[in-house]
């Protein structure tokens, strides 16, 4: 049950939790891995794209 | 106080919230067994800022404030009742010459342990003591940018000071949190403030409405407009937002809600099962002033709420046997009046906070200071304001008296409210236990607009909506997205991305 914050410090252990927050986390790493090393599944249609020119 | 305990002797088998959940967090038992599961204390009355809302009016140390043998008692039986987190406040908790004995015997006993201060002076000597003795958590008010907080504060030079200090708490390992009150001036100051706690290091935020007691009544152009929060609330869930995604929580005190569109997202940190239930003063919470006046909410009137004095019987004694204690756990909604009365929610909310709806009317059970309220007074032109009629007396926690006006808004249509039958209100069974205690109804929000709503409901009293269907079509959500994380976990995690 929740906690009620009395006029005090705030709870400084409670942690953000639910669907959203491990949507943001994933999200972050995802993009961070693209930072790294780059988006592999862009790479790969722009691959097609150019293979599917080149055989016209 | 008689009864000496040991500090290994603690009669209660050790509570353990479950993971993920702070120790602050309210588990069943704490309700039926009467935990004081946080205990907010007052250790000092000294003060070195001049706060224009200070409820306390804090300047001077109290004439009789407790000795240290009696302070670390007072630790000792607040172990043995179960308490989980202390709090100490002032005044200025340091200005208190033995605060570092304090902190260390609340460590000895595994109470999760913090300050709140408004930082004038605190050097790195007191800082390091205190972490030496075991500390956990500083929390800093500030209360808007610089110009408005000096003011408020009574201080030139006081916010510098208090990012200060979060940036030194910081650097030392402590749980760093900004306490923030908001008056009728503070809200445009939000969204920087925000910006400059998070650069200081701050990972929690705690927003509470300034209160009409005590210096607050010699300046109530400094309290914000019920009518207000029209405005303040959906910025507040903005900058929960962007705060979160930054890695600043925020925390709404006990004085904001109740039950409009953003309850959802105040109180469980992600969790919707959490909402508002009502004061806990008296119920899961303990306030103590400096001389060992013990109540159910440090910042209930003196006059009041005062249950007993440690001096005169054991803190355990006044928690399980007060009547000025017990008010919580026994009231039921036919001592709400106004608006509240009649409300869809007055037997979970109980008219919100008791400190905030009794200091402002001189009598608890109606709470202008409500989302929900102002929502269903707008949709029909009407606004609620709060004008000073009776001065406070000089004492800590003195009250006065306001008027509470209903208006139109400027340029509405006025339609009257319905007449709502106080007979009709839902109210829900509340099994007692052998200790006095009860658990608070549990609500469920629906699942097509959010909106609590009781768990009978089968169409939703706020948007119509079938709720079984509403709640198929969020399972089913639910399962998708589910379905998403898991499999975003498990490509990032063959990638070595840590997840």
């Amino acid at each position: 049950m929740t906690p009620i914050p009395l006029y005090g410090q705030a709870i400084t252990d409670a942690i953000a939790s639910g669907d959203l927050d491990q949507l943001r986390k994933l999200q972050a790493l995802a993009e961070s891995h693209l930072e790294e090393h780059g988006d592999v599944g862009a790479l790969l249609t722009q691959l097609k794209v150019e293979i599917a020119k080149l055989k016209r | 106080m008689t009864d000496a305990i040991s500090l290994d002797a603690d009669a209660r088998a050790p509570v353990t919230p479950p993971a993920g959940k702070p120790v602050r967090y309210r588990l069943e038992r704490d309700y039926t067994e009467l935990v004081p599961v946080h205990v907010v204390w007052e250790v000092t009355l000294a003060c070195n800022l001049k706060c224009q809302h200070c409820g306390s009016r804090a300047g001077r140390p109290r004439s009789d404030e407790l000795t240290t043998v009696e302070a670390l008692e007072l630790i000792d039986h607040l172990a043995a009742l179960g308490t989980r987190e202390l709090t100490l406040i002032g005044g200025e908790a340091y200005l208190r010459r033995d605060w570092i004995e304090l902190i260390r015997r609340s460590r000895q006993h595994g109470i999760r342990t913090g300050v709140q201060t408004g930082a004038r002076n605190l050097t790195d000597k007191r800082l390091d003591e205190a972490v030496e003795a075991g500390l956990q958590g500083l929390g800093v008010s500030i209360d808007g940018l610089p110009d408005l907080h000096d003011r408020v504060r009574g201080v030139p030079g006081s916010y510098d000071q208090a990012i200060d200090a979060l940036k030194r708490a910081k650097a030392r390992g402590l749980a760093v949190s900004v306490n923030t009150q908001i008056g009728a001036e503070t809200a445009a100051h939000l969204p920087e403030l925000m910006d400059r706690i998070i650069a200081a290091g701050a990972t929690h935020w705690q927003i509470q409405l300034t209160v009409a007691m005590g210096n607050a009544v010699d300046n109530p152009q400094l309290l914000l407009q019920p009518y207000q929060l029209l405005e303040v609330m959906p910025l507040l869930a903005r900058l929960y937002d962007e705060g979160q995604a930054r890695g600043l929580l925020m925390v709404v005190g006990n004085n904001i809600g109740y039950f409009g569109p953003y309850e959802h997202i105040w109180r469980g940190f992600g969790d919707e099962a959490d909402h508002w239930n009502g004061c806990s003063a008296g119920q899961t919470g303990i306030g103590i002033e400096a001389d060992g006046t013990i109540k159910g909410c440090p910042s209930l009137a003196t006059s009041l709420y005062t249950a007993g004095n440690v001096r005169d019987m054991t803190v355990a004694d006044i928690w399980r046997h007060s009547e000025k204690m017990s008010f919580g756990r026994l009231r039921d909604v036919d001592e709400l009046w106004g608006y509240c009365r009649t409300c869809y929610y007055a037997d979970v909310c109980r008219a919100g906070c008791t400190w905030t709806s009794e200091s402002l009317l001189g009598k608890r059970g109606n709470n202008p200071y409500c989302h929900h309220r102002a929502l269903d007074l707008a949709r029909h032109g009407l606004r609620e304001r709060v004008v000073k009629i009776k001065d406070a007396p000089p004492q800590s926690f003195a009250v006065g008296e306001f008027a509470l006006i209903t208006e139109a808004i400027p340029g509405a249509e006025v339609t009257p409210l319905p007449d709502r039958d106080p007979a009709a209100v839902h109210v829900a069974p509340r099994q007692r236990s052998a200790a006095g205690g009860a658990l608070p109804p549990s609500l469920k929000p629906c699942a097509a607009c959010a909106h609590y709503i009781w768990p009978h409901e089968t169409t939703c009293p706020h948007c119509q909506a079938d709720v079984a269907q509403a709640e198929a079509r969020r399972q089913a959500d639910t399962e998708r997205r589910r379905a998403l994380i898991a499999e975003a976990t498990r490509v990032l995690g063959k990638l070595g991305v840590g997840v």
